[in-house]
């Protein structure tokens, strides 16, 4: 068996995987190499809009939408959900006490999918298509493309769902299902009943360039298209995950476990309620009354902050009471909850204005809003979207930093890690800063090149240069460092740290059918029923074989 | 104890085979049931949206001379009702092991089906609705002509992937995968079928009926 086991080539078993594990590592290293790129799509877009009133690096202004709308959709949906689809098509079969993932060849089919769809969509931007883009097959090539990727999104996280709902190991009641797990159900409930809906978009844009409906020269509106899932609250499908990896690494790296498992649970299933909730808000926002829509936009922003609030409460409250090892995950876990909590909460100031605006309905009088805090429709909006998305970038890399021994079988790079994780996090706050300087100087939401001399928005975009210039040195280092642990096989072979949840219990990296037999759960914290071995090679306990 | 942790030797890029779960096929299905439902209804939102803002100028949604006619989207309701109960027919007969009557049951449900395309391809020659602008005025442009044939088109092949689901279904019943004790292929083909008929349902008030 072994000369037969041989002649399997990697490019075989990478190809035709139909492992889990073999698909996450896909999905991990293509969306941290889609995210450094994409980020490097926006810093040249930034250092254009430095120089506000004329077109220095590009061609014309439809280049300039092309290039910062392809950094956009590139950043969200190559980028971070891929490496986030990638961590949860990895860990949570293995948390749930699965010996793979549901439909595995679904799953590794929808990386494929994935893939071609964004090599299309790059070479749509290429052959001068895209919003802004100048021939109507490579325009609505891009459309078809896009959705093609938010197709195989839905069809990963279908695979992931599926996983927890139907695969879990006996014994495990949806009530003990691990805190990362649970964080993954729910968002992959969110982008299935969500992403149909972009897509939805997409194929109407399609029809209207295909049909000649939205005139060639005019497609610049369609950067708009991808606005009802990118901006805030909707975004905040994308810090699910980045929650439930957060709390877990908490609950590791303190030695206690969260206290009130259930509360966060419901914590986490209220944050994609709420996200999910704003996201069809927002769709119909586009036709409804206007302040209808606004009053619950302010609802869902509301909503959100305080189930992230409660759920860092929780998290603090395993960190004081635990005995805290403040190693590169757990501090980059901890980065990530509170960029999040930040971005949420920038998000309220935006929500001044509507909510001003709602109560003056009320009382049929004129809202009197400062004119500071008038910033919809500027680049304050984008500022969320970028606190947000480096929150939840920072938070992969907590998974990946805290996992990284169990998915390459080396322990990932500490000094690697923390400068990835100060260079994104710090990247990102800078960038977000920016983006709300230029939004409170009035720039325009719309990539244009405004005719604006002030002051703050100058600062704003210096500010936005210096941010996504780091944000991007910084996911190019966690790339480097995947690599080293990956490819090159750098790093400890020892297991660095052992939780609770049914990951720790198999070898790192995991066996071909995860687990030598049918673990059985007996509570939320399941090894604590169980004998461990503290060696890279985990027995079974004969008390949880099947 | 067997170690099931060594890659097989035949197919050795293969996935470990799945322990036998109940549900799994049923739980996938709801989820895509609900993602393609969604998308549907989202088509469905912005269709209405777009004729509320042209009914709002004052003008007709349907271009000059385009009229849609009841009778065929009626009939084609009905034809769905009797497809659907086909398949309710087709569950019940697997469920007592009646084999004969779930292969009739669902072949009448794939008559049914292209009949219902075939109906569908009738009323589109009968309404006869041009698909490019058929001048330059701002009425053509908003009355989006392609928009009706993009919902139009979406359920059809909703309902040829309902159709090869079922089909897939009934084969491997007919290779005695599925029988009394284990119907779940055959209930994921049902929800499918369901959905896309749902999605009519949606499609024949807010098209068909209110125009």
């Amino acid at each position: 068996m072994s000369n037969e086991l041989a002649s399997t080539g990697v490019v075989d078993r990478t190809l035709g995987t139909g492992d889990h594990k073999t698909v996450g590592r896909l999905w991990i290293f293509s969306g941290l190499a889609v995210g450094v790129a994409a980020l490097v799509l926006r810093l040249l877009a930034a250092l254009e809009q430095l120089d506000a009133g004329s077109v220095a690096l590009f061609e014309d202004l439809d280049e300039f939408v092309q290039v910062w709308s392809l950094s956009r959709d590139l950043l969200i949906f190559g980028g971070v959900a891929a490496v986030l689809v990638g961590l949860g098509t990895f860990i949570v079969p293995l948390q749930v006490g699965a010996n793979t993932i549901a439909f595995p060849r679904g799953a590794t089919a929808a990386f494929w999918v994935w893939a071609a769809s964004l090599l299309m969509v790059v070479a749509s931007y290429i052959g001068n298509g895209g919003p802004g883009g100048g021939r109507v097959d490579f325009v609505t090539l891009w459309a078809l493309a896009l959705g093609g990727m938010l197709f195989a999104l839905v069809w990963a996280l279908i695979c992931i769902a599926s996983t927890v709902l139907g695969a879990r190991a006996p014994g495990m009641t949806l009530e003990m299902v691990p805190v990362t797990a649970w964080s993954y159900l729910v968002f992959a409930l969110l982008g299935i009943l969500a992403l149909p809906v972009q897509m939805a978009q997409l194929v109407i844009a399609f029809l209207d360039v295909r049909g000649g409906y939205m005139p060639i020269v005019e497609t610049t509106p369609l950067s708009a298209v991808m606005d009802t899932i990118t901006l805030a609250p909707s975004v905040y499908w994308l810090l699910i995950p980045t929650l439930g990896i957060a709390l877990d690494i908490i609950g590791v790296h303190t030695g206690r476990p969260l206290r009130f498992h259930r509360s966060t649970l419901v914590l986490i299933g209220l944050l994609g309620l709420t996200a999910f909730g704003a996201s069809v808000t927002a769709f119909g926002g586009r036709r409804g009354s206007v302040d209808f829509n606004n009053a619950f936009m302010v609802l869902g922003l509301l909503e959100s902050v305080l189930p992230l609030l409660g759920a860092l409460a929780l998290g603090g409250e395993s960190l004081r009471s635990g005995t805290p090892s403040f190693r590169v995950p757990l501090l980059a876990g901890l980065t990530s909850g509170l960029l999040a909590l930040g971005g949420a909460t920038l998000a309220l100031l935006g929500a001044v204005e509507p909510i001003v605006g709602f109560f003056a309905k009320l009382a049929d009088r004129t809202p009197d809003v400062p004119d500071v805090l008038t910033v919809n429709g500027t680049t304050f909006n984008a500022g969320v979207t970028a606190a947000i998305v480096t929150a939840a970038l920072v938070g992969a890399v907590a998974g990946l930093q805290h996992w990284g021994h169990k998915i390459w079988g080396h322990q990932m790079g500490e000094g690697g890690g923390s400068l990835a994780v100060l260079a994104l996090a710090g990247g990102g706050m800078v960038w977000a800063a920016g983006e709300v300087l230029g939004g409170l100087g009035d720039q325009p939401a719309l990539p244009a090149v405004a005719d604006l001399d002030a002051n703050m928005v100058t600062i704003g975009n210096i500010l936005v240069v210096a941010g996504v210039a780091a944000a991007a040195a910084g996911v190019a280092l966690a790339l480097l460092n995947t690599a080293m642990s990956g490819v090159l096989g750098r790093g400890s072979v020892a297991e660095p740290w052992s939780g609770r949840t049914l990951e720790w219990l198999t070898d790192s990296p995991p066996p071909f059918a995860n687990f030598e037999s049918q673990p059985v759960v007996k509570s939320a914290s399941p090894l604590d029923h169980m004998d461990r071995s503290p060696a890279t090679s985990t027995p079974i306990p004969e008390e949880v074989t099947a | 104890m067997t170690d099931i942790s060594v890659r097989p030797t035949i197919g050795s890029t293969a996935p470990p085979a799945e322990a036998v779960r109940p549900r799994m096929l049923l739980v996938g299905t709801s989820l895509a049931s609900a993602a393609t439902f969604m998308g549907f209804l989202a088509l469905i939102g912005l269709y209405v949206g777009f004729r509320q803002d042209v009914i709002a100028t004052g003008e007709t949604w349907l271009p000059s001379g385009v009229v849609i006619p009841l009778t065929q989207p009626n009939m084609m309701l009905a034809t769905w009702s009797l497809a659907s109960t086909a398949v309710i027919w087709a569950i019940f007969s697997m469920r007592n092991d009646d084999r004969a009557n779930t292969y009739i049951a669902i072949g009448l449900v794939m008559v049914l089906g292209f009949a219902y395309i075939a109906q569908t391809a009738y009323l589109l020659s009968l309404m006869d609705m041009p698909l490019y602008p058929t001048g330059d005025n701002e009425l053509d442009l908003l009355q989006r002509p392609p928009l009706f044939y993009g919902i139009i088109g979406t359920h059809v092949v909703m309902t040829l992937v309902a159709m090869g689901y079922l089909a897939l279904t009934g084969l491997r019943s007919l290779g005695g995968q599925y029988s009394s004790r284990d119907l779940e292929g055959l209930y994921g083909s049902a929800m499918f079928w369901m959905t896309t008929y749902g999605a009519y349902l949606v499609m024949w008030f807010a098209i068909y009926i209110t125009k």
